[in-house]
């Protein structure tokens, strides 16, 4: 499903604040596992994970997904990847303040032209899946940082995605709605559909269904657990 | 499809919009302020123009004053004969006019004396004009009438102080309804008779000599030769009349201009704060946007519609105000710096007279700057990669 091939990413190539975020990474994602980038800060797992969700192109080295190698792909196409296999989660939630909940979830679908009744049935759809049924039109800024989550994620799947990755998501949850989010994740596993997690929190990479465990340091994998 | 994707980023775009709807409101409210002043004084200037254009129209080709030491002096009717006999020239006529001081009101008057013909006659009128050799009667402008406080009343009366300081009378027998309103509301119209007594005029002498030519392309070489022929006269070309008076509302306009300056420079301020910046939060709503799959493109879309909503919304109001302000209150905050030397337009109405020309420059000139201020940065903080937003 998802591979990479030696990437290497600098930032500030060539400057002296120049970072080597990722080193020659090598990782192989199957479809439908449940996968964690597990590691200090800074190792750089979130680097990893934006270059596999086309966010940003590898420095050198190859990502491919499916069996296309994206990292060198257009912008426009970058973007197609981007929306139609990849779903995000980000680890500060990203949602739009000012706007209701549904818009929230809608918006990613807008500049592919549903009618704006289509969406709103399938984002109340997720939404419902997600027990998110009371608070559909609701604006964001006043909900719980559970409720954000739970919007964050009916965003990430209102594109319904192969993929879905997320960064630090239990890192501002406590262990309750953390678990809730990790039995949202595996249900979705569950469906058919691959995860990716980057995370240093134990309550993650510790679970039973985490297939596979990808240990960074300093921008190396450095090891590859498989269960 | 394709339209739908458009219509739902515009729909995203007003949600942003009344999102921040108290900045907005000041961008709009400073936007209108601008394009207000603008178009009023285009509005205001152009309809003077087309009013001094359209009383300018009947007036004879050429005007002959005679001149001693640069000074209009009153003119001999006895050189008419010899004006009329050169060729080209189809007829010759005195006018009779001047300034009336009213220190009643304050106020300077046009006063006209009505000769053998006069192109008065064409103007709006209710009631009558006085003939040639009719004593005290008179035509009066609207705005002589409000400002004594006349009836407008046909019959009411009206006192003016002779030049030998004897008081003359004169029954209104016609007021001026003109659409042309700037030329006419000052003015009264008296009898050529009535004219020479209360300036204390010669008889065979006349304000200016008024020369009708039969064919206009020759105006230039008539002038000529009754300057060689008149030394100490002063002939005067239309032409250059409408010149002067564009020159004249021109220099006037040039005092707004100034005051939209002021205007344009806040305008541009807010132009470049724009362009300059995004705010932290905006750039990051454009790199969330990116990252759930929206091309640059598509934000920039939006960019678009959230500039073109400002500052067409911008723009209709400071164009219907400025229409209103102009044409419905009499240009009440502009009248005091454009309007001519006299000081009685109570109720100065302009006919709207509308330059489209003039309004496509200013719509270009602030539109789509406005529309690349707000584009141009939004494309900087667009084309970077997204994965900006997953840190921050
Ligand atoms: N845009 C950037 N410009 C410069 N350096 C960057 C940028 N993004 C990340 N880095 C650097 O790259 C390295 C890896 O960062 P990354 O965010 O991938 O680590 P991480 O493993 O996700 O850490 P954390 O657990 O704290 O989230 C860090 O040293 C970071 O400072
Ligand atoms: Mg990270």
């Amino acid at each position: 499903m998802i591979k990479t091939e030696n990437v290497t990413k600098y930032f500030n190539r060539g400057k002296p604040d120049e970072v080597l975020a990722v080193n020659d990474a090598t990782i192989e994602i199957k479809k439908g596992d449940f996968a964690v980038f597990k590691g200090p800060s800074g190792s750089g797992k979130t680097t990893l994970l934006s270059l596999i969700g086309c966010m940003s192109r590898p420095t050198s080295g190859r990502v491919i997904v499916g069996d296309r190698d994206v990292s060198r792909l257009p912008e426009r196409f970058m973007t197609e990847v981007r929306r139609n296999i990849f779903g995000f989660i980000f680890q500060q939630f990203h949602l739009i303040k000012g706007i209701t909940v549904c818009d929230n979830v809608m918006l990613p679908l807008y500049p592919v032209g549903i009618k704006p009744s289509k969406l709103r049935e399938s984002a109340a759809l997720i939404l419902n899946n997600l027990g998110m049924s009371k608070r559909i039109d609701f604006p964001v800024q006043r909900l719980s940082g559970g409720e954000q989550q739970r919007t964050a994620i009916a965003r990430a799947l209102i594109n319904n995605p192969d993929v879905i990755l997320a960064d630090e998501p239990t890192a501002h949850l406590d262990t309750q709605i953390s678990e809730e989010f990790l039995t949202i994740m595996r249900n979705l596993q569950q469906q058919g559909k691959t995860i990716v997690i980057a995370t240093h929190d134990p309550l993650v990479y510790e679970k039973d269904y985490v297939n596979l465990i990808i240990e960074m340091r300093d921008g190396r994998v450095r090891e590859i657990m498989k269960n | 499809m394709a339209l739908e994707k458009h219509r739902n980023i515009l729909d995203y775009t007003l949600q942003s919009l009344l999102k921040r709807k108290l900045k907005n409101i000041g961008i709009i409210m400073v936007f209108t302020l601008v394009i207000f002043t603008a178009s009023s004084v285009i509005f205001l200037s152009y309809s003077l123009r087309q009013e001094a254009r359209l009383l300018l129209k009947d007036s004879p080709e050429i005007i002959v004053q005679k001149m001693r030491a640069g000074r209009h002096e009153l003119i001999s009717t006895l050189i008419m004969t010899e004006i009329g006999q050169i060729p080209g020239v189809s007829g010759v006529e005195p006018r009779y006019w001047g300034y009336y001081y009213d220190s009643g009101v304050k106020a300077n008057y046009t006063i006209l004396g009505i000769g053998a013909s006069g192109t008065e006659k064409n103007r709006v009128l209710s009631g009558r004009m006085p003939s040639r050799h009719e004593k005290n009667i008179a035509a009066i402008g609207r705005g002589i009438a409000e400002a004594r406080v006349i009836k407008k009343d046909l019959g009411s009366v009206l006192y003016l102080q002779a030049a030998d300081g004897k008081w003359m009378n004169f029954n209104i027998t016609g007021v001026f309804e003109s659409d042309s309103e700037i030329m006419t509301a000052d003015l009264i119209v008296i009898s050529e008779d009535d004219f020479k007594t209360l300036v204390g005029m010669p008889d065979d002498a006349a304000t200016d000599l008024a020369v009708h030519v039969s064919n206009e392309a020759e105006t230039p070489t008539i002038a000529k030769k009754i300057k060689e022929r008149f030394p100490d006269s002063r002939p005067i070309l239309r032409d250059e009349i409408i010149r002067t008076y564009d020159a004249v509302f021109g220099w006037r306009s040039g005092l707004i201009i100034a005051l939209f300056m002021g205007a344009l420079i806040a305008f541009i301020i807010l132009a470049w704060d724009k362009a300059t910046g995004l705010s932290a939060e905006e750039k990051q709503e454009i790199g969330i946007l990116k990252a759930i799959g929206w091309e640059t493109s598509d934000v920039l879309e939006m960019k678009f519609w959230e500039g073109l909503v400002i500052s067409l919304a911008s723009f209709m109001c400071g164009i219907i105000l400025a229409y209103i302000h102009i044409f419905f209150t009499g240009a009440s905050l502009l009248a005091p710096a454009l309007k001519g030397w006299s000081v009685i337009y109570p109720e100065f109405r302009l006919t709207p007279f509308i330059d489209f020309y003039q309004i496509a420059i200013l719509m270009s000139l602030t539109i789509v700057p406005y529309i690349a201020s707000t584009i141009i940065p939004s494309w900087k903080a667009s084309i970077t990669d997204p994965d900006t937003v997953m840190r921050g």
